[in-house]
């Protein structure tokens, strides 16, 4: 292991986990801890229950916490001089920030898992719960990385990406309710990333899409890594 | 090594309504085993050139190639020693942590990380900070660790930016003696500063660019001086006014003045006064031959 990327994954995953994985740990904490202080008669639920409400209510807060400023703040605040001047490709490095990312979302589903397990409630992870996980991030997280990589300026990227989600998702509701709307927020709808099609029914088209486009994203964020120079000024 | 051809970088602003030419058609060479000044009033185009250099930014006109290649490809190969003009690391690394990342991503061997970054962080007299924070270092503590990343690896090119900014006159002289150990065949150094005097001791040669062009490329110790010296003696002299008649005086103690000539009329006088008795304590130019060229290529006598 001579250089980047192997010898410095260690470094990297130090630095995702004193970050992002801080929240992480006290998001997945407090639900072990509402877990192991729940009655018995919730617990007889099952687990799986559990873990599809906690992964409903926290895992796209956590794809956004896991990703967010994965680009932008190694430029805004120049720190990307200190990395690029050396014979590293910023494509494979922000690759690798990013499925680190993914690997502390699973970090904290694991929690949560073995808080369930530890009261009784069994191991039973869907490989259903699991793929829509992962496809929230390459969706929900490829646009904060491809937003964060295009941008220096303006709102930031996991906000960007929270209104967007936001954004789909209220549309999509409107339009299942028959609401009929303006044709410029149809054609928005239709060509911003597909985060209302990850909700509970999920079908293999929807992932489908929503995989492809996430992908998408991912593609076209290292591309401009890889092409576009890191610099926006003299001294930027 | 380094070959710039008609170099260009115009910033536009988002709407392309405005446009600044931070560097205009700078064409020059540096050679291997060369370290290379660039000087230059604030604005000059010094950080822009050192951007484009590194492929932190693409040329809007002409070309910039290190070996041949396009800077970007060239550094993503084979990496480059630098100090940006202000360091920026993130505040909860520590000190030693972030030579030991910059051994790692400058592919220093895994057998020798350790001992390099040892002797980077004795080199730069760090032993005391090693295990500080990045955010709790002084500015000149924060600029020494630049300077120990910068110069961490063997890399073939260095950038210094401003490298004694922030630096006390002890480790400014250290820094001299750092240049010199580091310069090598098959190397180019870059330094770029405001200090004329410090380029003007470690530099082969400067590249003085001013309005984003450059200039004049002058070697230290050649070339005019701009014409006025200073002559202090050990004590006021009747023979000086008739030596140099039209020497200015300076400090109000009649020893001291300030002469404007050619050498010969000025070795004429010299010699006169001298026969006359007078003790010279003092003989230099009043401005040292870069500062000269400096203020002559910045349209400034």
């Amino acid at each position: 292991m001579t250089g980047y990327p192997a010898a410095y994954l260690a470094w990297q995953a130090r630095d995702v986990a004193r970050g992002p994985g801080l929240v992480a740990a006290i998001v997945a904490g407090v639900f072990a801890l509402l877990v192991w202080r729940l009655p018995e008669a919730a617990m007889a639920a099952g687990g799986g229950v559990l873990l599809t409400g906690y992964l409903q209510q926290v895992g796209w807060p956590l794809v956004l916490v896991a990703t967010g400023e994965i680009v932008r703040t190694d430029r805004s605040e120049g720190y990307y001089r200190f990395y690029f001047s050396r014979p590293v490709q910023p494509a494979l490095f922000y690759l690798v920030r990013f499925l680190l990312g993914f690997a502390l979302v699973l970090a904290a589903v694991a929690v949560a898992v073995l808080a369930i397990w530890a009261r009784g409630g069994g191991l039973d992870l869907e490989p259903r719960l699991l793929g829509q996980l992962s496809l929230t991030y390459l969706l929900l997280g490829g646009t904060v990385f491809l937003v964060s990589t295009a941008t220096t300026a303006g709102p930031r990227d996991w906000l960007v990406a929270l209104l967007v989600h936001v954004f789909q998702n209220t549309i999509a509701e409107l339009l299942s309710n028959g609401v009929d709307l303006w044709p410029a927020l149809r054609w928005l709808h239709a060509i911003l990333p597909p985060m209302h099609r990850l909700g509970a029914g999920l079908d293999g088209a929807d992932a489908l899409h929503a995989g492809l486009y996430g992908a998408g994203l991912v593609a076209a964020a290292l591309l401009l890594l890889d092409r576009r120079p890191l610099g926006g000024g003299a001294r930027d | 090594m380094i070959a710039l051809e008609g170099l260009g970088k115009t910033y536009r602003s988002p709407l392309r309504r405005r446009a600044v030419a931070a560097l205009d058609g700078v064409t020059l060479a540096v050679p291997d085993g060369e370290v290379l000044g660039i000087a230059g009033p604030n604005g000059a185009g010094k950080s822009t050139l050192i951007s484009l250099l590194l492929g932190f930014l693409d040329p809007t006109a002409g070309r910039a190639t290190i070996d041949g290649q396009a800077p970007r490809a060239w550094v993503r190969r084979r990496g480059a020693g630098y100090l940006p003009e202000l360091i920026a690391l993130p505040g909860r690394w520590r000190a030693a942590d972030a030579l030991a990342r910059a051994a790692v991503l400058s592919r220093v061997p895994p057998g020798d990380r350790a001992r390099r970054v040892a002797a980077c962080i004795e080199r730069l007299g760090l032993e005391e900070h090693a295990g500080k924070q990045v955010r709790q270092l002084s500015k000149g503590t924060l600029q020494r660790l630049g300077l120990a990343q910068a110069l961490l690896a063997d890399h073939a090119l260095v950038i210094l930016d401003e490298p004694t900014h922030g630096l006390d006159p002890l480790w400014t002289q250290r820094f001299r003696d750092v240049v010199r150990e580091e310069r090598r065949p098959g190397r180019v150094i870059v330094v770029a500063s405001h200090n004329l005097d410090e380029l003007e001791r470690v530099a082969d040669r400067v590249a003085i660019l001013h309005r984003g062009r450059l200039e004049r490329v002058a070697a230290p110790g050649t070339g005019p001086t701009g014409g006025w010296y200073r002559l202090r003696l050990a004590a006021p002299h009747p023979a000086l006014a008739a030596a140099f008649p039209g020497a200015e005086p300076v400090g109000g103690t009649g020893a001291e003045v300030r002469i404007h000539g050619e050498p010969a009329a000025l070795s004429a006088g010299l010699r006169a006064l001298l026969e006359a008795g007078a003790v010279v304590e003092a003989w230099y130019p009043e401005r040292s031959r870069l500062e000269a060229a400096f203020r002559e290529a910045v349209g400034e006598q």
